[in-house]
C-alpha cells in the first residue's frame, strides 16, 4: 500500500542523448543479430568464398597446397566421370520432374474435394517426406537390390526370375527415379494442395455451369492458375536432383554403381573431397554445380514468368 | 421446415465439388488408384516394421514371409545392447542406445540454439531500425541460392584446422547459423503489429523486453515449426557424421544404420538389425509429424506460396 510505482522517467519517447539507455536503443540490432551473423560469417558465408580460393590449389593435405590457376576447371573439360555425372543428373532431371508434377498435382487435385478419406490418404503420401534419407536408402537398396525382397517373390508368382535391380545397369536410373518420387511426391502434393486452396471455388462453380467437365476445369482453371505454384515445384525438384547425396550414395554409393550409371552430381562432389581428397577439384565441381544450379533456376523462372504473360 | 432442410441439401449439392451420381464409376475408379498409392507409400513401412519383428534367418530367405511367422522382439533388445551381439561387437560395441542418446544431445541443442538465435535475428530484422538492415539481410538470403555442396571441402579444412574433426562441434555450431530461419522468423514476426511493441515501449521496454515479453509469446506457433523442422533437419542429418565422425562412441543414427549397412567381411548384412533400428530412428519424427501436422506441413512447404 501507497507505494507509487513511479514510471520510468527515461522513456524512449524523447531519450535524452548519451544516456545508457539511449545507446542500449542504439545498439540493441546489432547485438540481436550478432550472434548469428558472427556464425554465419565464419561457417556460412566465408565458406563460399573460400571456396574459390580452394578451387585454384592443388592441396597435398589440409595444410599445404599450391596454386595452379585453373587446372582444377579445364580438368572438367577432361574428367569422363564428370560428363557421365552430369548426363546422369540431366537425363534423370527430366525424367523426374514432369513426373513428380505430374503425380503430386493429380493427387493434391483429387484430395482436395471432399472425398472420403482423404485425411487420411494425405498423411500416409506425406510418410515418406519426413522419412531420413539414409532409411529410405536402405529401404529401396533392399526392395531394389536384394534377392530377398519382396519384389521378388512377387515377380516369381509371374514367372520372372529376380536378381535385384540395382546390381544391373540399365536399371539402376529407374531404381533411383521411383526412390526419389517415392520420397518427394508427397512433399510436392503438400505444396500443391497449398495453391489449390488457393483458387476461389466460384471459379469452378462458374466453369460447371457453363458445362465444363471435370477434365475441362482442370485444364483451363487450376492449370494456369497453378502456373506459379508448378513451377516452384519444378525449381525445387530440377535443385534438388543437382544436390541428392544421402539416398544415392545408400543405394549405389559414391562410385554410381555398375558402369557408373548411377553416379550423380552429389556423388562425384563428395567423392573428389573425401574419397580422393582432391579437395581443389572438388570445389571446381562443387562450383560448376552451382552454376548450372542457378542457371536453370533461373531459366524455369523466366520461361514461366514468359508462359504466364502470354 | 422440412422443405428449408431440403433446400439446403440441395444447395449443398449443387456445391462446387459436389458427387454427381453418374460419376459414381469415376468415384471408385479414383478411390481405386487412391487407395493402390497408399500401398505404395506405406508398404515400405510395413516392411520394415515386420521384418523388425522377424529373427534373421526367416528375412534371408525366398519367398519371403509376407507375414513374421515367429514374430519376437529379440531384434529390439539386441540393437539396444540389452543383449550380447556380436553383429554389435564386431562395429565397436556400440548399441542403438548410445548412437539414441548422441543423435538427441545434437538435436536438442541445436534446435534450441537455431530457434533463439533465429528470433533475435528475425527481430531485429522485423521490428528495429538499423544501418544497413535491408543490405545484410539481402545477402542473407542471396547465399541461400548457393547450394551446400560449395561450402564443404571448406568448412571441412576450417574444421581440421580448429582440430574439430571427431568432435560433435562441426554439427553443432555451423547448424545454429542458418539463414532459412532467420527468414522464416522475420516472415512471422512482421505480422505482430508495430502498436504492440510501441505500447511496450512506452511502458518501459526495453528492446530485449519487447521481444521476450512481447514479440516471442505471439510468435510461439511459429517457433514451433521452426524447432520441428529444424529437429527433423539435425536429427536425419547424414552428410555432416560421415564426414567428421569416425569413432563409433560418437556416431549419430544415421551413420550408424550405413554402417550397420555396409556389413563386415564374410558375414551377412544384420538385415534384422538394420530394420528394427530404421524403424526406430524414424520414430520420433514420426509420433511428432502425427501429433504436430500443422506445424510440420507449414515448415516444410513454407516459401511456395508468396
Amino acid at each position: 500500500m501507497g507505494v507509487a510505482i513511479t514510471p520510468p522517467t527515461v522513456g524512449p519517447v524523447s531519450p535524452p542523448k548519451r544516456s545508457s539507455y539511449y545507446i542500449w536503443e542504439k545498439a540493441a540490432p546489432y547485438v540481436f543479430i550478432s550472434p548469428f551473423f558472427i556464425l554465419f560469417g565464419i561457417f556460412g558465408a566465408f565458406p563460399i568464398l573460400f571456396a574459390v580460393w580452394i578451387s585454384f590449389q592443388d592441396w597435398k593435405s589440409v595444410r599445404s597446397s599450391e596454386y595452379v590457376g585453373f587446372k582444377n576447371y579445364a580438368r572438367l573439360f577432361t574428367d569422363d566421370s564428370f560428363h557421365i555425372a552430369l548426363s546422369n543428373t540431366i537425363i534423370l532431371g527430366i525424367l523426374v520432374v514432369p513426373l513428380m508434377i505430374i503425380f503430386s498435382l493429380s493427387l493434391a487435385n483429387v484430395l482436395n474435394q471432399p472425398i472420403r478419406g482423404r485425411v487420411i490418404y494425405r498423411t500416409a503420401y506425406f510418410l515418406p517426406v519426413v522419412t531420413s534419407l539414409v532409411v529410405v536408402g536402405i529401404l529401396f537398396d533392399f526392395f531394389l537390390g536384394s534377392v530377398y525382397s519382396p519384389l521378388g517373390s512377387i515377380l516369381q508368382i509371374f514367372g520372372i526370375e529376380y536378381k535385384g535391380l540395382t546390381n544391373q545397369p540399365v536399371f539402376v536410373k529407374p531404381a533411383i527415379l521411383v526412390m526419389i518420387l517415392w520420397r518427394w511426391v508427397g512433399y510436392n502434393m503438400m505444396i500443391m494442395l497449398a495453391g489449390l486452396q488457393s483458387i476461389p471455388h466460384e471459379l469452378y462453380e462458374a466453369a460447371r455451369i457453363d458445362g465444363a467437365s471435370g477434365i475441362q476445369a482442370f485444364l483451363n482453371i487450376t492449370v494456369p492458375l497453378m502456373r506459379r505454384v508448378i513451377a516452384f515445384a519444378a525449381i525445387l525438384s530440377t535443385i534438388g536432383m543437382f544436390n541428392i547425396f544421402e539416398e544415392a550414395y545408400m543405394l549405389v554409393g559414391t562410385g554410381g554403381g555398375p558402369d557408373r550409371a548411377g553416379l550423380l552430381m552429389g556423388l562425384i562432389i563428395y567423392r573428389q573431397a573425401f574419397v580422393s581428397f582432391k579437395f581443389g577439384y572438388a570445389s571446381a565441381l562443387a562450383y560448376a554445380n552451382a552454376v548450372i544450379i542457378i542457371a536453370l533456376s533461373f531459366l524455369q523462372i523466366f520461361a514461366s514468368e514468359r508462359a504466364a504473360s502470354d | 421446415m422440412s422443405q428449408n432442410a431440403s433446400a439446403v441439401a440441395a444447395r449443398h449439392k449443387i456445391g462446387p465439388y459436389a458427387p454427381k451420381r453418374k460419376f459414381s464409376l469415376v468415384l471408385i475408379f479414383t478411390h481405386v488408384c487412391l487407395f493402390i498409392a497408399l500401398l505404395v507409400f506405406v508398404f515400405p513401412f510395413y516392411w520394415m516394421i515386420s521384418s523388425s519383428l522377424k529373427p534373421m534367418a526367416d528375412i534371408y530367405i525366398v519367398p519371403v514371409q509376407f507375414w513374421p511367422t515367429r514374430p519376437s522382439l529379440n531384434n529390439y533388445l539386441e540393437i539396444a545392447g540389452l543383449i550380447q551381439s556380436d553383429e554389435i561387437d564386431f562395429r565397436g560395441g556400440i548399441s542403438l542406445t548410445r548412437t539414441f542418446l548422441n543423435s538427441t544431445f545434437i538435436a536438442v541443442v541445436n534446435t534450441a540454439g537455431t530457434v533463439f538465435l533465429a528470433s533475435l535475428a528475425g527481430f531485429a530484422f522485423a521490428k528495429l531500425r538499423f544501418k544497413g538492415r535491408n543490405a545484410l539481410f539481402l545477402s542473407m538470403l542471396a547465399t541461400m541460392m548457393i547450394p551446400n555442396s560449395v561450402g564443404l571441402v571448406p568448412s571441412y579444412l576450417i574444421m581440421a584446422w580448429l582440430k574439430w574433426i571427431n568432435t560433435w562441434y562441426p554439427l553443432i555450431i555451423p547448424g545454429l547459423a542458418t539463414p532459412f530461419a532467420v527468414f522464416w522468423m522475420r516472415q512471422y514476426m512482421t505480422t505482430v503489429p508495430d502498436e504492440m511493441i510501441e505500447a511496450a515501449r512506452i511502458d518501459g521496454c526495453g528492446p530485449f523486453a519487447s521481444y521476450w515479453r512481447v514479440v516471442v509469446p505471439v510468435v510461439l506457433p511459429g517457433m514451433a515449426a521452426l524447432a520441428i523442422f529444424s529437429f527433423m533437419g539435425h536429427w536425419n542429418a547424414f552428410m555432416g557424421p560421415l564426414i567428421y565422425l569416425n569413432k563409433p562412441e560418437l556416431y549419430t543414427l544415421p551413420l550408424f544404420l550405413a554402417v550397420l549397412d555396409s556389413g563386415v567381411s564374410g558375414r551377412p548384412v544384420p538385415l534384422h538389425l538394420i530394420f528394427t533400428a530404421s524403424f526406430v530412428s524414424i520414430l520420433p519424427i514420426l509420433l511428432i509429424f502425427l501429433f504436430a501436422q500443422r506445424y510440420f506441413i507449414a515448415g516444410l512447404t513454407a516459401g511456395s506460396l508468396k
